[in-house]
């Protein structure tokens, strides 16, 4: 091992052992072009330390290992054990003086497995990642996208959905931890993308929630991508507006309430999504027929986009909405007589629709397979079960829980210091302006 | 999901998000960082997944047995 190297070990070792590891943090990011230059030897440098003892000299190697990942080459399968044994032994402790470390190297991690087409590999050894750096289980931090991104390359969501069924309530930045552990943000490759991670999540969020059909909570996490407050277009925007319109079109048949402070969307988005906004004004005609030509016509857009498969969920939902449209006007109806209506191919078409509107309780209805005729009925739910009790209990619970949250939310804010000077400075303006108005005369006019 | 009073009242001047970058919102405070000199931003991002929601290609993986 080269001496610089051995500094390096020494003054890991040395820090570690008096717990001064504010100042091993503060100083070992000027060592890690040293070690990146040195990636044929880092294993040397690995065997005199331990994870746990020498957690954050552990992870500085890690890094660099990863930085030369693209020089080095190095077997995929002993890294990924590397970093599997580092978040399930690290001092959690020591980890807390890094996190701006930690996050980049779950980040350049998460490319790694990525390229080297391993992403299900990755996946558990990220969850872990944030269950030891997230404060809260509510916090996020800029490794949800990464976990999102590994999900969504496996095709797995078992581990991912947790944690994106938990509503935010705290965001953990690179350039907030920067400054808690006064570090040089420039130190940080990350430090300016912050707004790239959180927009991400969101993206890749939503795109799950879509593939595992759960379209409402999809929508939301579109909707809370792209009415981000910016300045400028980003295109994880632009791509989460393109599925927000669509998805749109699933939950509620046309464009979902977008909030007004959203100038982004008409200034760039709306321009560079023409062909979606024309989905969506056919949408609007019901005609099933003109759907799918429109559909045909811009195949190869959605297909770029990877919206294919999206698009023609988009003509099922319009099938189906015509077909609930149709139990609210008629009691009785052949199977034939739905197909044309709704215009579907065959009245077996028909039939396999209404079977899994159904069975997806859509809409009540039974067929008579002797005539073929189909018998709409009403929503059997008389809302007196005990079940139905329970569940009214259970929605009450979690909205009273909601309200607390966002009260005490609120609290925080108006609380801010920054909020106050805002605030004040608000009224100071508006009482400026007033002036000459409210007291011009004798107050007690 | 509207926007409430308060925040109507407090930034009812000009645009609402560069007012929200000085409150130290959440998402006021993400797009800091965002650079307002540049029109188009994070180009490069991933987005090269298979596609997700046809249901032919989730079909498909069940007979190959992938998942």
């Amino acid at each position: 091992m080269g001496s610089a190297l051995e500094n390096y070990v020494n003054q890991v070792r040395t820090l570690s052992a008096s717990g001064s590891y504010r100042e091993l943090a503060e100083e070992l990011p000027e060592s890690l072009s040293l070690l990146a230059r040195n990636w044929s030897i880092l294993d040397n440098v690995l065997e005199t330390l331990d994870m746990q003892q020498h957690s954050l000299g552990v992870l500085y190697v890690l890094l660099a290992k990863l930085h030369s990942a693209s020089t080095a080459n190095p077997e995929p399968v002993q890294l990924i054990q590397l970093m599997r044994d580092f978040v399930q032994r690290n001092n959690n402790e020591q980890l807390r003086y890094a996190v701006c470390a930690f996050y980049e190297t779950c980040h350049l991690f998460t490319e790694f497995v990525v390229q080297k087409n391993l992403s299900i590999l990755g996946i558990r050894i990220i969850s872990r990642a944030i269950d030891q750096i997230r404060q809260l289980e509510t916090q996020l931090t800029p490794i949800h996208a990464d976990l999102c991104l590994l999900s969504l390359k496996a095709k797995n969501f078992s581990v991912v959905l947790p944690y994106l069924d938990a509503d935010i309530t705290d965001i953990s930045t690179v350039a907030a931890e920067c400054k808690t552990q006064q570090q040089q943000q420039s130190q940080h490759a990350d430090a300016n993308n912050d707004a790239k991670y959180f927009l991400l999540y969101f993206y890749y969020g939503g795109m799950i929630y879509t593939a595992v059909k759960n379209y409402e909570r999809a929508l939301y996490f579109f909707e809370v991508c792209i009415t981000t407050p910016a300045m400028a277009m980003s295109h994880i925007m632009l791509e989460a507006y393109k599925k927000f319109l669509m998805v749109s079109l699933i939950v509620e048949g046309k464009i979902a309430y977008i909030p007004k402070n959203t100038q982004v969307i008409g200034r760039f988005m709306k321009p560079m999504a023409n062909h979606y906004h024309d989905l969506v004004n056919v949408y609007a005609n019901s005609s099933s027929e003109e759907l799918r030509i429109i559909i045909l016509k811009y195949s190869e857009a959605f297909t770029r986009d990877n919206n294919m498969g999206l698009a023609k969920q988009v003509a099922t939902s319009l099938y189906k909405r015509n077909i609930q449209r149709l139990t609210k006007t008629f009691l009785t109806l052949s199977l034939s007589d739905v197909a044309s209506r709704v215009q579907l191919a065959s009245a077996v078409e028909a039939e396999r629709y209404i079977l899994n509107m159904i069975k997806s309780g859509e809409i009540y209805a039974s067929i008579n397979q002797k005539d073929g005729m189909v018998l709409f009925k009403d929503d059997p739910e008389k809302y007196n079960s005990p079940e139905m009790f329970l569940n009214v209990q259970n929605n009450i619970t979690h909205v009273l829980d909601q309200v607390r949250q966002i009260n005490k939310m609120e609290e925080e804010i108006i609380l801010n210091p920054m909020y106050v000077k805002k605030a004040l400075g608000s009224q100071d303006d508006d009482l400026t302006s007033q002036h000459p108005k409210t007291f011009s005369g004798d107050p007690t006019d | 999901m509207k926007p409430s009073l308060a925040a109507d009242e407090m930034f009812s001047e000009g645009p609402g998000y560069m007012e929200m970058d000085e409150s130290g919102g959440a998402t006021g405070m993400m797009m800091d960082h965002l650079p307002s000199n540049d029109k188009h931003v994070h180009a490069d991002f991933y987005n090269d997944f298979d596609d997700l929601f046809d249901e032919d290609n989730w079909a498909k993986m069940k007979t190959d047995g992938k998942q």
